[in-house]
């Protein structure tokens, strides 16, 4: 598997204070990674070591596969950033602001600037300057310049703060637009699961410095449906018994042996003990249940996200 | 004379060094490029190659991300279809498993003897109900991957709707009425000419009516006739659970289901092959809902003058 | 590098700092100038020279207007990177820490020697415009040349005094602590105008090399000079090395 983003045992210290502790990511191309986590724990400053902003007290960051420290000229300009609060020139328009960084790292294309404005919907010929602009418009400028020069990999920090409902849907649109018929690699961090679900294809929790866990949304929502997991000697007789007995239409044979009743209020050992009065071999019989927010609250120790 | 030798000499070294200067800089220059095209040919399309405005190879630079832009585009809708294949192929097999083995289920049941009597022939009546379920299913299957493939021959030819119409709503009485479903149908007398391909069009209004039957819990359905400017409306409500609006945008995307994670849906493919029917014919539809009220499927077909 | 000054210039489009700095620019010159004349009118034995004026409006350039105007410049160019929160942008272009600072370094040299020009030309009209009213003496091509040749070396000298203000404003990543010290460089600078040390306080030291009034004050040309220049390159470096390590927090 190569990876878009690796880091191994990434460690950043304030003095005394841990701000990211061991930290070992996987972000897979063209895949969006949610890095969630409540506010303080450490997501921003992973964003920042990741950019070269801020140093690691230790540990390697690899970035296709090129370790970044010693590599930033090559590697930096491939990515689009967008970190904490938006950070322009307040007496310049939005274009003029975006000028600026269009000519120091260079575009792709004659018309960038103006296209990265209308991606997200800002207006080219305004004369409206950063210093008057409400704090969704800034964000929304901070957007246009990490994708401004069509970048490979994201990294976006909280990019929906400060927008509006409509604003947030555009942009999740947006991003899930790139990811997909673009192919980019986008790598967010949200305090807000909600949020992180929606958008992320793989999700990271990151507790205090700590990633809890690693896995992609897929696995997540298969860990947080309800449903009762049967592993039974033959899923056909199985299956004819819960609709016979139990008038159940709402199943899914994964193989011979395994089976999934959905949305079913019935006691489990009710249906076990049918299954096995039918000659059926139960092995295994377990209910899966609970929501995401109930399974991060597990992994954080009670506390939960958000 | 010493010193215009002197000044020569120094401009001389200057635009000597000058120029140095700037063939390591197009060298330099030069170097970059070939790097990023060199990583676009081993298959990284997202790859461009930055150039401010100004600068003296601005317009290769541009050029050439325009044409890797316009491959990485064609790739990616290749990619796309492929993405949706494979997503196909994945809930195809889940799919077609759940009902196969229930019905060898009851197969099994009947052959080990483990039912008899006029449970045995309930049995065997609950197992050919899913068979032909399950034919039903591969056959909407088969209709959809022709339809992608752009293997279905469409026969555009100008009929009458009207007529036709209502010979395929009479079909429907009796399912109707069997299921307690009240119906209101109104067509009117005067004839409608439209080009389509007749059998597209029985498909699509067979399947918005078997939709409605099938997965909308609705006692009440109303299809309308009528013109409306140059075209030819139709307008099918029922009063059933209706469609989440969450939901509501994706309904005619492909492999979508509303409800996730169910045994008892549809295949998801039912309004795709409706939505594309209609687009083939320079048709259009949309769709109103509310949840708990009914939803309302509107169909529009350009009348030939 | 020439591509970061470019941007410098966009910068400063429609800033009030700009102005405030053109203005400071202006006022001295003219104040040299009207004082000079309302002198010669209320007495017509002091006659206007070239010579005064320029030698006045040098001392307030180099002593105490020019060293405030420009360390509110410097002190602004280089914190509003910080206050505006855009290094991390510049950062992650990426632009290396030495070269973006060079740039600014680069281009407020040159603003100082865009002041030191605009000065020297403001008299030049102002000493032409006298002499069409009142006498003006010394009004030659080799005494404005010879003036200019002065604000040159003395626009260097700003630029080496300036150095330490720069450091402080990385240091503190903010405006105050460089304007506190200027204020506080400024009123020793009057103090010690006279009095025989000046020579070896840096920027005193440069007014009086420019004018070449070194001599009464019991530091030689060289000395002098090589504390200027020990302190600048050590404020560049440490402006240097402080800026590569910073980490944007």
């Amino acid at each position: 598997m190569d990876y878009i983003i690796e880091t191994e045992n990434l460690t950043k210290k304030y003095g005394a204070v841990i701000s990211v502790a061991d930290l070992s990511l996987h972000v897979e191309k063209g895949k969006i990674y949610g890095l969630l986590g409540r506010n303080g724990a450490g997501k921003t400053t992973t964003m920042k070591m990741l950019l070269g902003l801020t140093r690691p007290t230790s540990g390697v960051i690899r970035i296709w596969g090129k370790a970044l420290w010693g590599n930033e000229k090559k590697l930096l300009p491939r990515i689009g950033s967008l970190i904490e609060a938006p950070g322009f020139y307040p007496n310049l328009t939005a274009a003029e602001n975006l000028h600026i960084f269009a000519t120091l790292r260079g575009v792709p294309g004659r018309h960038a600037i103006k296209d990265a404005l209308d991606l997200v919907s800002l207006p080219y010929k305004d004369q409206k300057l950063f210093s008057e602009y409400s704090l969704g418009m800034k964000q929304r400028l901070a957007i246009a310049l990490a994708i401004m020069h069509d970048p490979e990999l994201l990294i976006l920090d909280e990019p929906i703060n400060g927008l509006d409902p409509i604003g947030i849907a555009e942009v999740r649109l947006l991003l899930r637009r790139l990811c997909e018929k673009g192919g980019k690699t986008i790598f967010i961090s949200s305090h807000i699961l909600s949020e992180v679900s929606l958008l992320a294809d793989v999700i990271g929790i990151i507790d205090k410095g700590i990633l809890l866990e690693e896995e992609s949304l897929a696995q997540l929502e298969q860990k947080s449906s309800k449903y009762i997991h049967f592993t039974v000697s033959d899923t056909a007789q199985a299956a004819r018994i819960l609709e016979q007995s139990f008038q159940e239409k709402q199943f899914t044979i994964r193989d011979d042996h395994n089976i999934q009743l959905y949305h079913s209020a019935l006691p489990v050992t009710k249906i076990v003990s049918v299954f096995v009065e039918n000659g059926l071999e139960v092995s295994e019989a377990h209910t899966c249940e609970g929501s995401l927010e109930e399974h991060f609250k597990r992994i954080t120790g009670g506390e939960g996200i958000a | 004379m010493k010193f215009v030798v002197i000044i020569s000499v120094l401009a001389a070294i200057v635009s000597a060094l000058i120029s140095c200067f700037i063939v390591r800089r197009v060298k330099k220059r030069v170097s970059e490029m070939t790097e990023v095209l060199a990583d676009v040919k081993s298959g990284n399309g997202n790859r461009r190659i930055l150039s401010a405005a100004d600068e003296f190879a601005a317009p290769l630079a541009y050029e050439i991300n325009d044409m890797i832009v316009s491959y990485e585009n064609r790739l990616s809708a290749f990619r796309q279809t492929e993405e949706t294949n494979k997503r196909l192929m994945t809930s195809l097999s889940h799919d077609v498993r759940t009902p196969l083995t229930t019905l060898i289920g009851y197969l099994d049941a009947v052959h080990k003897e483990v039912v008899t009597g006029i449970d045995r022939d309930n049995y065997i009546e609950i197992a050919r109900c899913k068979a032909h379920d399950l034919k039903e299913y591969i056959d909407v299957l088969f209709d959809w991957f022709k339809l992608n493939s752009d293997e279905l021959s469409m026969e555009i030819k100008t009929v009458e709707a009207a007529e036709l119409t209502r010979n395929m709503l009479s079909d429907w009485i009796p399912i109707l009425e069997e299921r307690q479903i009240d119906y209101n149908i109104v067509i009117p007398e005067q004839p409608f000419k439209v080009n389509l391909d007749t059998d597209g069009y029985m498909r699509i209004v067979n399947n918005l009516i078997q939709n409605v039957v099938a997965h909308s819990r609705a006692d009440r359905i109303e299809i309308i006739l009528s013109r409306k400017n140059s075209n030819m409306e139709i307008i099918l409500t029922d009063n059933g659970v209706g469609i989440e609006k969450e939901d509501l945008k994706h309904i005619f995307e492909r492999l979508y289901k509303c409800d996730r994670g169910g045994a008892e849906k549809g295949s998801g493919l039912g309004l795709s092959i409706v939505y594309q029917l209609v687009e083939k014919m320079n048709g259009s539809i949309t769709v109103k809902s509310v949840r708990g009220n009914g939803t309302t499927f509107t169909l529009l077909f350009p009348l030939v003058s | 590098m020439l591509r970061l000054l470019k941007c410098e210039c966009i910068k400063l489009k429609r800033s009030k700092f700009l102005l405030i700095g053109m203005l400071g620019t202006l006022i001295v010159p003219l104040l040299v100038c009207v004082r000079a004349v309302t002198n010669y009118l209320s007495d017509p034995g002091n006659v206007i020279s070239v010579f005064t004026l320029y030698d006045n409006a040098l001392m307030f350039l180099m002593l105490l207007s020019g060293p405030i105007v420009l360390t509110i410049m410097g002190a602004w160019i280089i914190s509003r990177e910080y206050t505006d929160g855009t290094l991390k942008n510049i950062f992650a272009i990426p632009v290396s820490r030495v070269t973006f600072l060079c740039g600014k370094l680069l281009f407020f040299a040159m603003l100082i020697f865009l002041f030191m020009l605009i000065s020297w030309l403001e008299i030049l009209v102002s000493a032409l415009l006298c002499s069409c009213f009142i006498p003006v003496e010394q009004i030659t091509i080799p005494s404005f040349l010879f003036f200019l040749i002065k604000m040159l070396f003395g626009g260097i000298l700003l630029c080496a005094t300036q150095t330490p203000f720069i450091y402080l404003t990385i240091r503190s990543k903010g405006f105050v602590a460089p304007l506190i010290a200027i204020a506080a460089v400024s009123l020793i600078n009057v103090v010690l105008s006279n009095s025989g040390i000046a020579g070896f306080y840096p920027w005193s030291a440069s007014y009086l090399l420019v004018m070449g009034r070194l001599s009464g004050s019991g530091c030689t040309k060289e000395s002098s000079f090589i504390i200027i220049l020990v302190m600048s390159i050590l404020a560049v470096a440490a402006s240097l090395f402080r800026f590569k390590k910073e980490e944007v927090r």
